[in-house]
């Protein structure tokens, strides 16, 4: 009998709500998390926009580490991993006696730090950098972190495959917990908003100038975003046997790499990626009710993206909506944000919608769940994350209340 | 316990060192002794400076020599050790070249991805004018999954591409990814290791987080080591040698205020439980390499170690320190390859089986068990 792992907690740092019930609801209506960017110096853009978390106070979440201690980055996980703890209704001791493992995934790590000691550099020279900061920035830190904050004493892993992270630290505590190697997991994803990568979209002209809107004909890339998703797993018997909530069940997953090139993305390889992962969920394509799309605004992905579900799909497309209309490209965090928000959607029973949209683009074809937010039954669930590198990982969560008939 | 399918066993590995480039140097260069060190000055980019004359590093490797000059223009070092260790890993295993690699698995350990390429690319937005005026090539090469996507992309490898962070454990939880891996069916090969480059910025971020007598323990070391991972089952189907089976990789965290009787008690009961997991007595274990990444750090790993091989003589220790140095990412990678080099000549008394020992100050510690099949 093939174990079953369930979602019993989540946690969500974001520019559209902290915590699973603030996120939900501005999912439900569409909110939008643009403001001006501060996080870092925008001197020499005009009207630079993003997805930042505003007036974020970490100290609240922490109890153990100094929030000083730790990057921007970790701040956010270490946030949303208490969040996702409280929410599933467990306490730290019960989590530290199991030696709860830790996944995490992101794209720029302490990109906040890594800016700073850029600046040093500049200023001073090398010699001058500072030792603290030199010790903060490397990405392993924050699942280290998370793990040093609740002092679990379980493996704590980053997965630095860019803005595909999230699914891969998802996807790799649901196999730790299913071969036995685990009996909770902390996972997920974290990124912060920072010059370097502002500086990159920017440079390639991928950087829209008000509002990302995928899927519309007249869309004009992403906007920069930040924040953390951490969801809490455990085996379906344990939730059941200490009488958890269920959000969902995660079925399987699937990764592969395009090999190609290094930031475009490719069709072929996308349908594939689906494929394996509908053959690891053991779920078939008509199956799947809704697909939260990578989505992120740029003409090249949505219409590969689109294009591949139709070459997996036909026909017979479910709804494929993007969040990153509301709350930008969080990067590394964003398919663990995006997680949370299947997670919620099969639990509350509704489709996130794509805000900002006027007008589909024919070149995909697919119902957006334009603007505003539907109800819907919802059993299965595809969550789509891409990266550079052709780095390819899809989710697929079931409800857990439910048996696909 | 374990099913003949789910044995999986190295059927080809190599690394680029300071001994040079391939497991052969490496060989020869572990049974001489003295780590090389070479001068620094033609891995210093222009506006670097570096606070050591001398290093250990790949001074053998040469990105233009390795991969030719087609298409690695923009390759920052880390990514070119990558893509030049993964063929020869390729190479050892003596694949054909045809092998279809759809279901080829990537695996890298790297804690940070390529500092140098990371902070290159922001100093250039505080350089000129506008921040924006930066080199669009260079930008896929401050994601930290460069090196995994463009080895990916060199050798045709669609399986999954992974890079993981684990500080100076990268490398065992790149094993532990390719087990999984493996053994779900996400993969038929895995090519799973750690990388490091020798740069200005890394040079000075290792000298100025350690002291004086850490950095005279365990000096800067840089290099790659990678290792092909397959099922058992599939090495013997295919005639390939295997090089040793991978029994077991485990990962813990230690506390922010760990003492260090705390952390060598956490250390010991990871490689005791590796070790009852796969039901291997000390008496049989032959060979450990442990970090020695810092005096104290080293001692614990020896307390450890004496703790759950109590009453076991004859097995060979040593640490990476003294046969490679502080690798950074490539650490843990480089102990595997000091366990398969002493494995494979034979020298060792005991036991069939070998341990690597990992604890470093971030907060990581770990274990791999492998088993001499050769």
């Amino acid at each position: 009998m093939e174990t079953k792992v369930v979602i019993t907690g989540l946690g969500v740092v974001s520019s559209i709500g902290l915590g699973i019930d603030a996120f939900t609801e501005a999912l439900r209506e569409g909110r939008s998390g643009v403001s001006p960017i501060t996080v870092f110096d925008t001197v020499g853009y005009e009207q630079p926009i993003g997805c930042e978390v505003r007036d974020f106070d970490a100290a609240p979440w922490f109890q153990r580490l100094s929030p000083a201690s730790v990057g921007r980055s970790s701040q956010f996980a270490v946030a949303a991993a208490r969040m996702a703890m409280t929410d599933a209704g467990l306490n730290q001791e019960t989590l530290r006696r199991c030696g709860t493992a830790v996944s995490l995934g992101t794209t720029d790590g302490e990109s906040q730090v890594l800016d700073q000691l850029a600046a040093q550099w500049t200023q001073k020279g090398l010699q001058a950098l500072d030792p603290e900061l030199i010790r903060q920035a490397p990405a392993n830190r924050m699942a280290v972190s998370v793990s040093q904050e609740f002092e679990l004493g379980g493996e704590a892993v980053t997965f630095s495959t860019a803005c595909a992270a999230g699914n891969y630290a998802i996807g790799y505590a649901y196999d730790l917990l299913r071969s036995g190697q685990a009996q909770y997991a902390l996972c997920g994803g974290a990124d912060s908003m920072c010059r370097k990568t502002y500086a990159g979209f920017h440079r390639l002209g991928t950087i829209a100038p008000e509002s990302c809107q995928p899927f519309d004909k007249d869309r004009h890339g992403i906007l920069t975003g930040e924040g953390a998703g951490m969801l809490l797993l455990e085996r379906m018997d344990s939730a059941i046997a200490r009488g958890a909530r269920i959000y969902a069940e995660v079925l399987g997953y699937g990764l592969n790499c395009d090999a190609n090139h290094m930031v475009s993305p490719s069709r072929k390889s996308i349908a594939e990626c689906i494929r394996i992962a509908h053959r690891n969920a053991k779920v078939e394509a008509r199956d799947v009710d809704y697909i939260c799309a990578h989505g992120t605004g740029t003409m090249a992905n949505d219409t590969t993206e689109v294009g591949a579900i139709c070459d997996v799909f036909g026909e017979q497309r479910p709804p494929v909506s993007s969040i990153k209309s509301m709350l930008g490209h969080t990067m590394g965090a964003a398919s663990a944000i995006a997680s949370v928000a299947c997670a919620s959607a099969i639990y509350n029973g509704f489709l996130p919608p794509t805000i900002n949209h006027r007008e589909t683009d024919p070149a995909c074809p697919v119902d957006c769940v334009p603007n505003v937010s539907r109800q819907a039954d919802l059993r299965i669930v595809q969550n789509n994350g891409f990266a550079f590198g052709g780095n390819n990982a899809i989710l697929v969560y079931g409800n857990a209340n439910q048996e696909v008939s | 316990m374990m099913n003949e399918q789910q044995r999986l066993v190295v059927t080809g590995w190599s690394c680029i060192s300071p001994y040079g480039i391939g497991a052969e140097a490496f060989r020869v260069g572990l049974a001489l002794g003295a780590v090389p060190e070479a001068d620094v000055l033609p891995l210093i980019a222009d506006d670097e400076t570096a606070p050591y004359p001398r290093a250990r590093i790949a001074a053998g490797f040469d990105i233009g020599v390795e991969l030719g000059k087609k298409g690695t223009r923009t390759l920052d070092r880390l990514t070119a050790l990558s893509i030049a260790t993964v063929g020869l890993a390729l190479r050892d295993r003596a694949t054909v070249a045809e092998e279809d690699r759809s279901r080829t698995s990537v695996v890298l350990g790297s804690s940070q991805g390529s500092l140098r390429s990371i902070s290159g690319f922001t100093r250039e937005t505080l350089r000129h004018e506008r921040p924006d005026y930066v080199n669009p090539a260079l930008f896929p090469n401050t994601v930290m999954n460069c090196a995994a996507g463009q080895t990916a992309i060199w050798h045709g490898c669609c399986g999954p591409n992974v890079t993981v962070s684990a500080g100076h454990l990268s490398a065992i939880s790149a094993i532990r990814f390719s087990m999984i891996a493996l053994r779900q069916g996400y993969a038929d090969l895995v090519l799973a290791g750690g990388a490091e480059e020798f740069t200005g910025p890394n040079a000075w971020a290792h000298y100025l987080t350690n002291d004086e007598a850490t950095r005279a323990h365990s000096p800067l070391a840089e290099g790659c080591a990678i290792f092909a991972i397959e099922s058992a089952v599939t090495a013997v189907e295919k005639g390939r040698k295997a090089h040793a089976e991978i029994l077991g990789a485990v990962l813990a965290t230690y506390g922010i205020h760990a003492s260090d009787a705390a952390m060598t008690d956490a250390l010991a009961t990871c490689i005791g439980n590796l070790l009852d997991k796969h039901s291997v007595t000390p008496d049989q274990i032959a060979l450990v390499c442990k970090s020695a990444l810092e005096p104290k750090l080293s001692d614990i790993e020896d307390t450890a170690i004496d703790q759950v091989l109590t009453g076991s003589t004859g097995v060979q220790r040593l640490g990476l320190n003294e046969v490679v140095g502080n690798a950074i990412s490539a650490s843990t990678a480089f102990q595997l390859a000091v366990l398969l080099t002493h494995l494979a000549d034979g020298s060792h008394t005991g036991g069939a089986y070998a341990l690597l020992v990992a604890i470093d100050s971030s907060g990581s510690l770990g274990a791999v068990l492998i088993r001499n099949v050769a």
